[in-house]
């Protein structure tokens, strides 16, 4: 008798919408998350992700160009996302999963405004009536 | 004359009452991620051999995870040479699955039922699969495949089998592990009695790429007034 597992459902609560067009486990960290605040230099919102592209400034004033995709914004546009969502030249903290080669690239959990508003993208723990 | 007439009304009418009396699978549905017991009805008709690959609606198993299926060794050399940077040029982005993944991505879909097809419009880069009910069969072996595949479909009873070939080769587990265009699907898909929910369950041979059956489970809900959007894969994320 084939059964759904538990391993299955905590997969689905960590990962949902982990599948587009390239596998979230291969290409991403799901633990430790990374939180840069940078300027949005681009943000481009269609399918199969959305990326968002910012730059840091360091401590030394140096800078670091980042490169942050978000899951399908099929899914986004049900959460009240849209192309207008994120303007160059806005202040952001963009919290996500950063990518396993160590590149500064990471999959979008969300993005922090300077007004306080919040875009959620991957969610770690959306109730599951949200993940799709 | 009139006992012509007659005839065709009759059969007319048995067809008519064999039709409206099959469950009703139009509409939106999204996936449904919570597991039910008339979900359960289902899992427990598959083969008792298949192995369950536990990874459909959103789940995904990681580099060299393959959800407990034997590899030949044709597809591990196949793995093995897989590059994964790949995946993020502009060239890979718009690369559609195949029904043998895309129906267990955690999209939405429509689903359009006629008396001798059903359409499934899928949210998932767009695609759209036909599944025939007119009892045709499917074409010679070396006829064009096709993401989609050829899809025929027969009722037995409140259940909808369908029965599917000529899919192109495409991704099977989203890293790295692509099945060939040998693939031969199967689906059983049963309504819960009260109509809202859609369970399905996919099992699929493909003997160039694993030994014996895999099978998955999937589950909807139906959504009034929802519709499915546009994905238009836009090829650009990789620049």
């Amino acid at each position: 008798m084939k059964n759904i597992s538990k391993a299955a459902l905590l997969l689905l609560l960590f990962s949902s919408q982990s599948q587009a067009h390239h596998s979230f486990a291969v290409h991403f960290v799901p633990e430790g998350l990374v939180e840069i605040t940078g300027t949005v230099d681009s943000f481009r919102f269609s399918n199969p992700h959305g990326v968002l592209t910012f730059t840091q400034t360091l401590p030394d004033g140096s800078t670091a160009q980042w490169r942050a995709e978000t899951n399908s914004p099929n899914v986004l546009r049900r959460r009240g996302w849209s192309r207008d969502s994120i303007k160059s030249g806005e202040q952001v903290t963009v919290t996500g999963y950063p990518a396993r080669d160590g590149t500064s690239y990471m999959r979008i959990e969300k993005v922090a405004f300077a007004d306080g508003r919040e875009l959620v993208g991957q969610a770690r723990s959306a109730p599951a009536s949200e993940k799709d | 004359m009139k006992l012509l007439l007659k005839v065709f009304l009759t059969a007319l009418f048995l067809t008519t009452d064999a039709v409206s009396a099959q469950p009703d699978l139009d509409g939106f549905w999204t996936v449904q991620f919570a597991p039910s017991d008339e979900g359960q009805a289902l899992l427990n008709k598959l083969p008792p051999n298949a192995v369950f690959v536990d990874d459909a609606g959103g789940g995904e198993f990681g580099e060299g995870e393959y959800g407990g299926l034997q590899l030949t060794d044709r597809a591990k050399a196949e793995v093995e040479a897989y590059d994964y940077s790949m995946e993020l040029s502009s060239e890979y982005a718009c690369t559609s699955p195949s029904v043998a993944f895309y129906m267990q991505a955690p999209f939405p879909m429509e689903i359009h039922q006629d008396t001798n097809l059903i359409v499934f419009k899928m949210e998932y880069f767009d695609m759209v699969r036909i599944i025939f009910t007119d009892g045709r069969e499917h074409p010679p072996a070396d006829a064009p495949h096709s993401k989609n595949g050829h899809s025929v479909g027969h009722w037995e009873g409140d259940e909808l089998v369908v029965d599917t070939t000529h899919i192109a080769a495409g991704t099977f587990m989203n890293n790295g592990f692509n099945h060939t265009d040998n693939i031969h699907l199967v689906e059983r898909f049963r309504l819960s009695n009260d109509g809202s929910t859609l369970f399905a369950t996919q099992i699929t041979e493909d003997p160039d790429t694993f030994s014996g059956q895999a099978a998955r489970y999937m589950a909807w809900r139906r959504v009034p007034g929802e519709y499915v959007y546009p994905y238009d894969c836009d090829p650009s994320f990789g620049d």
